[in-house]
């Protein structure tokens, strides 16, 4: 447990190293340092895992403070960090998944100038990664949050040659500080009201103080849900994230669909006692969740561009958790992020295969028949796939989602029209998840299949297939066994959804039924419609209505159209007529009054010596003046 | 004297005889590099001599020296900033080439001043300590005799040096003329029995304050800084600006203290005016300023006003708050003038804006170094100035001197402006004369580890303070 | 008592007198000749205040060695074709007859107190070289030794900076080696 600062600080050094290394670093030599030093800080989280369920500490947590930044009465920001159950579940995924990804990206990257400046800001995101899910304080956090922000601005723009791609980046930035700002109002709210930063102390102040329903729970928890929208692209902030595919596909793989999007789950996690002390927000939580995996999979359903399908079918996933994390059901949240990062991570990875072997072509319907060229790739995306759309019984996706949507039935906080939503979204999911297999595996083949694969793609596309099959029996309902082990793990940190583990076994299996004839359909329906009957899909696409539908989901609703007129025309008129900005015109008051001072005062220095001398006798004579007048 | 007085003051001992040993090599054997390498060896078993002090500690010995956690502290600081002044004037005096040999007797001599005045408790100790220091340092100014603006930066610090210590020792004779004593102890009895100020205490602590705001280069006695700074050789710039101040702050702290003057209305009044006066001169002079040395030697003028708020704040917090501030100015200090030693070329010092253009991109590590000394002195986050600047504007709060706290937050703002503007033409794309240009003649091996220590130490006190705090901490208690 | 009080304060106007008109004379040897004067005064100073051995020590090192040596230098640096008529123009009653006379009052002065029993001290006693030595070497050796080392400091800076430039003498040491 004494190596626990080992975690992040591993890959900090690996980034300082390529940082300062800079050109000087041969690319095989960068590669093992920003490999290795993500795969040993890996080791180590398994090792302390291992030993966190070995020999449980005391309480819920292991604590470790490495040194006290500064004291300051009550303002005493330490650098620490907190282990918990959940703590163990996101480190091992950060960890886990971050260096399979680094692994995939010696080869996907061989070829780029940026190699070592890709593996630095890699490595930098896993660092703030591992801090922002391991810190004890607020300020930690904070730290973790802004930099996984950071790491995700430079790495949309890694390719920062085209504009496209700077723009991407800065929408993502821009968006996600919508959020951020929210947040920070938050934690300065929970530091006034509490007087300390500490998270553990916070919640249970909290908790003593505040009754459930005040108003400042729920101001609280409202802000804090604001910080968790902007990160995991959940309605209304989640025009982000599909254009954040313009990064390299590593990228989107690890960032964009296994972890940094999922903070905002982590976060309502951490602070659940907050959002239990507010059910208003609470229910915020779980509509906007609803909602979101609703639109989101429609809008995959009409995607052309292979990675926006993944990305709208990641803002749909996270609209899974979010549902969950609204009905209560914490650790099924947990549960749902953990298998995701697996399917998603892999699907991401089998895609940037494809991707890469088709000389960077991207559109779906310029693929087809890959299966034979590319089997691994296609097996293995075949596995990641059937996880996604929740494939009933032998992927984890299935278990993970069965769970939300039981959850979302049989929990207090629940009921039938989230339930209905999440059923609808997972027959959205399997129909758009097969229509992608269909296209880019299937059919006849449209292009030329340049290049295979090498081990460093295959052995990690391989171990996220197996998890993203076995991944999921940690978990499993009643009818199936009743395996209970990943919710009794998260139990120390996370409490039990209220009312699910009393609600009758019979209509858990039910509920199992109905969750897996969905997705079901869902698959054969996009079987028979675009392997069987392609003519049917293209008839509803050339109508008037099939048109403006898919046209509509096309453009992710039409959000970004939205927001175009509502905010960033406005304020590019608002820039346009305020060119010469009258603010401004104050702060260049304010400097020119300061260099009319300076240049008044710059006389007083002649660079004479009697001069100067009646400068210290003026001030002596001041001095006595002043000491001896005011006595 | 009996062993146990032998013991404490050894690492004066040590520095007076490494001057005296430098001295008779330079004499006998004018090799330049042994020479350095003698007055290094004599600065590190000084600074060793510190730990055996430590033991003998607390002591007063002869009444003028008081051997104490606090001047031990500043004793090893002090030490330790010359031992880098000394690191980095090799390879600048090197690249100069001759008559470098007495340069480092100069420079133990200085340092001998400096460390007596960090222990001294006695007016005798103080004037001697503060005539070693300035002797030393007229010659050490004035030290590159070839250049105009050296010799008259010399005589500029000779006339002006002389004129201070004369309004420091009038006020000494004032307070020696009413309480008959010139031990600080002694005094502050004296004081307490005659119940308080009266005019001559008053008068008396003004002039002194007149003499040490003179070294310390508040305003208005600052005139002479930028003169000073910008002929001096630029090793010799980092001894005046870097250690020497950290010196007489040493001593005005433990005056301050032991004579309880920071209890009394007029002296906290005068203090706050030097404080108001400093901040204001020095961050409205830098800010057009293209000159590196000149801008540097405004910042510091600005830096001591920041200090002198921590003075003014009452009790151990505003102590403590103060010698951080001082650890990390020295720091930062130290590397900024280091930098601008290993880039002067053999003719001058390296001090237009020009010569920094892109220096980032030519030079990564010492561009990286002069940034973060530039960022330091700034108040940025994750530097040891950031710290150094949160705990003067906490002690600040804690006495609730509002309004000097809101005067330190502007002028921090006035000098974001100069700092971030060299800090923009260090990370400018070089020009092409500034790449053919591209050489760092005054640069040594020993140099460079003494710059990296800096910078080494100048992120480590940002992001993990609290061994040094503790440190400081035990010293302030012995006050 | 009022003889020392007397004494005490005409010699301290003659010391500012002298320093005031050493300060303003465009004269070098001119300046000298009345800070010199001005070093007499405050010896006589020290002496009403009952420091008989210090007014003796300011006597004989500053106005008797340091300045006289002083005036050697500068009169020597002067040598040259000019040299004799310059130095008919110093000897002329308008240079010294101003410091001639303040010193004149100094002489005045000191007979004056000398007749009238003063030097006993205003108010206190007057101190004996051997105290001062005991207190020096006793008390205050530290500051004795800080001295020395002040002294030292001051005597490589002078050296450093008084150096002929010597170019070729670096090659010749070499040559001879």
């Amino acid at each position: 447990m004494s190596l626990l600062w080992l975690i992040p600080a591993l890959p900090l050094a690996g980034y300082l190293a390529l940082a300062f290394g800079g050109s000087r670093l041969s690319r095989a030599a960068a590669a093992w340092i920003g490999v290795g030093s993500v795969g040993l800080s890996a080791l180590v989280a398994l090792g302390v895992a291992a030993q966190f369920i070995g020999t449980p500490p005391a309480g819920p947590a292991f604590h470790q403070t490495l040194w006290t930044w500064m004291s300051v009465e009550d303002f005493k920001p330490a650098i620490g960090f907190y282990l918990d159950a959940m703590t163990v579940v996101f480190v091992l995924v950060v960890t886990g998944v971050g260096f399979l990804i680094h692994l995939y990206s010696v080869e996907y990257m061989a070829g780029d100038e940026g190699f070592r400046r890709f593996f630095a800001y890699m490595n930098l995101f896993v660092a703030s990664m591992l801090v922002l899910v391991m810190a004890d304080n607020l300020l930690l956090l904070y730290l973790g949050w802004e930099g996984v922000g950071l790491c995700s601005y430079l790495l949309i723009g890694f390719w920062y040659k085209d504009r496209v791609n700077g723009r991407a980046a800065q929408k993502a930035f821009i968006v996600t500080r919508v959020g951020d700002t929210a947040m920070a109002l938050g934690l300065f709210l929970l530091v006034w009201q509490f007087r300390t930063l500490d998270v553990q102390q916070l919640m249970t102040q909290a908790r003593e103080q505040w009754r459930v329903g005040a108003g400042m729970a729920t101001a609280a928890a409202a802000l804090l849900l604001g910080g968790a929208l902007g990160k995991s692209a959940q309605l209304p902030l989640q025009t982000w994230l599909p254009d954040a595919m313009a990064g390299p596909t590593p990228v989107s793989a690890l960032i964009h669909a296994a972890t940094m999007v999922t903070a905002g789950v982590y976060l309502i996690a951490r602070t659940h006692v907050l959002f239990e002390l507010a059910p208003a927000a609470q229910l915020a939580v779980a509509i906007i969740g609803a909602a979101t995996l609703l639109i989101s999979g429609f809008s995959a359903l009409a995607q052309r561009d292979i990675k926006r399908v993944l990305a709208y079918s990641t803002i749909s996933q996270i609209g899974y958790m979010f549902l969950a994390l609204g009905v209560g059901a914490w650790s099924a949240a947990v549960f749902h992020f953990m298998t995701h990062a697996f399917f998603k991570a892999l699907l991401f990875l089998g895609a940037g295969a494809v991707i890469l072997s088709l000389h960077h072509e991207q559109d779906i319907h310029k693929m087809g028949g890959l299966w034979k060229r590319l089997p691994l790739t296609f097996w293995t995306f075949l596995a990641g796939s059937a996880a996604l759309a929740g494939l009933p019984l032998i992927t984890a996706g299935f278990y993970s989602k069965d769970l939300i949507l039981w959850s979302a039935w049989s929990s207090n906080a629940g009921g039938p029209a989230l339930w209905a939503a999440g059923l609808i979204g997972a027959f959205l999911t399997a129909l758009y998840t097969t229509r992608l297999v269909c296209l880019v595996f299937f059919g006849e083949e449209k292009g030329r299949v340049a290049s295979k694969p090498g081990w460093r793609v295959s052995a990690p596309l391989a171990i996220l297939a197996a998890l993203s099959i076995v991944g999921g029996f940690v978990e499993t309902p009643r009818a199936l066994g009743g395996i209970r082990w990943f919710g009794e793990f998260l139990r120390s940190a996370l409490p039990a959804a209220p009312g699910v583990e009393e609600a009758p076994e019979r209509m858990e299996s039910a509920m199992m039924l109905i969750a897996s004839a969905a997705a079901l359909l869902g698959i054969v329906l996009a079987g028979v419609l675009y392997l069987g009957m392609p003519r049917v899909v293209e008839g509803i696409a050339k109508r008037a209505w099939g048109a403006a539908a898919q046209a509509f989901w096309l453009g992710g609703w039409g959000f970004d159209w939205l927001y175009d007129r509502l905010f960033v025309k406005p304020f590019v008129w608002a820039a346009t007529v305020n060119r010469d900005d009258f603010i401004d015109s104050a702060y260049n008051g304010v400097a020119a009054f300061f260099s009319l001072l300076h240049r008044g005062i710059i006389r007083t220095q002649t660079g004479r010596v009697r001069w100067y001398a009646a400068g210290v006798a003026l001030g002596a004579v001041a001095l006595m003046a002043i000491v001896l007048w005011v006595r | 004297m009996s062993s146990a007085d032998w013991i404490a003051i050894s690492p004066l001992i040590a520095v007076a005889a490494a001057a005296v040993v430098v001295m008779m090599l330079a004499a006998f054997w004018r090799r330049h590099a042994i020479v350095a390498a003698a007055s290094m060896i004599g600065l590190a078993v000084a600074l060793f001599c510190v730990l055996p002090a430590r033991s003998a500690a607390p002591r007063m010995v002869t009444g003028l020296l008081a051997i104490d956690e606090f001047g031990l502290f500043y004793v090893g600081l002090l030490l330790k900033g010359s031992l880098a002044v000394a690191a980095v004037s090799y390879g600048y005096l090197r690249a100069r080439g001759r008559d470098a040999e007495e340069y480092y007797a100069l420079l133990l001599t200085a340092t001998l001043g400096c460390v007596t005045l960090a222990v001294s408790a006695h007016f005798v100790s103080f004037f001697l300590g503060l005539e070693i220091l300035s002797v030393s340092l007229y010659a050490l100014i004035a030290y590159t005799r070839e250049r105009a603006r050296s010799i008259e930066a010399g005589i500029k610090y000779l006339v002006l040096a002389a004129g201070s210590a004369a309004f420091l020792l009038f006020g000494m004779a004032l307070l020696y003329a009413e309480y008959g004593a010139m031990g600080f102890a002694p005094l502050a009895k004296a004081l307490k029995a005659s119940g308080g100020a009266n005019v001559y205490m008053l008068a008396g602590m003004a002039l002194i304050l007149v003499g040490a705001g003179f070294k310390l280069a508040a305003a208005p006695f600052h005139l002479w800084t930028p003169d000073v700074y910008e002929g001096a050789p630029a090793p010799a710039t980092a001894f005046v600006a870097g250690v020497s101040k950290v010196a007489m702050a040493a001593l005005l702290l433990r005056f301050l203290t032991q004579l309880g003057a920071t209890d009394s209305r007029p002296i906290l009044i005068a203090l706050s005016a030097l404080a108001v006066a400093s901040m204001f001169a020095g961050n409205l002079l830098a800010l057009l300023q293209r000159n590196v040395k000149r801008i540097l030697a405004y910042s510091s003028i600005a830096h001591i006003g920041y200090l002198l708020v921590a003075f003014i704040a009452a009790g151990p917090m505003g102590a403590e708050a103060a010698t951080f501030y001082l650890a990390a100015y020295m720091i930062t200090t130290l590397i900024a003038f280091g930098v601008v030693a290993a880039l002067s070329p053999r003719d001058r010092d390296a001090d237009a804006m020009e010569d920094y253009q892109g220096l980032f991109w030519r030079r990564p590590w010492m561009g990286g170094a002069f940034v973060a000394a530039l960022l330091s002195l700034a108040g940025i986050p994750l530097t040891a100035g950031f710290i150094g600047k949160y705990f003067v504007v906490a002690s600040g709060i804690g006495s609730a001197l509002w309004a000097l706290v809101l005067i330190l937050a502007l002028n921090s703002a006035i000098g974001l402006f100069y700092y971030l503007r060299s800090v923009v033409a260090v990370y400018a794309r070089p020009g092409e004369e500034a790449k053919a240009a591209d050489r760092a003649p005054g640069f040594s091996l020993a140099g460079g580890v003494a710059l990296a220590v800096l910078g080494f130490s100048l992120i480590l006190l940002g992001v993990y303070p609290a061994p040094l705090l503790r440190l400081i901490q035990t010293a302030i208690a012995s006050l | 008592m009022l003889a020392n009080t007397f004494t005490f304060y005409v010699a301290g106007l003659v010391a500012v007198a002298a320093t005031a008109l050493a300060i303003t004379g465009r004269n070098a040897v001119h300046a000298l000749l009345y800070f010199n004067v001005s070093l007499l005064a405050t010896a006589l100073v020290f002496f009403t205040f009952g420091a008989p051995f210090i007014a003796a020590l300011e006597v004989i090192i500053y106005a008797g060695a340091i300045l006289v040596l002083f005036l050697f230098v500068m009169m020597m640096l002067n040598l040259g074709s000019q040299a004799s008529e310059r130095e008919r123009e110093w000897v002329r009653p308008r240079v010294w007859i101003g410091p001639g006379i303040l010193a004149a009052i100094l002489l005045a002065q000191l007979a004056f107190a000398l007749a009238h029993g003063a030097g006993q001290g205003a108010g206190q006693a007057s101190i004996a070289p051997k105290q001062i030595a005991l207190a020096l070497f006793g008390p205050y050796v530290v500051g004795v030794e800080l001295a020395s080392m002040l002294l030292l400091a001051g005597l490589i800076g002078a050296f450093h900076l008084g150096r002929r430039e010597a170019p070729a003498s670096k090659s010749l040491e070499k040559g001879d080696a």
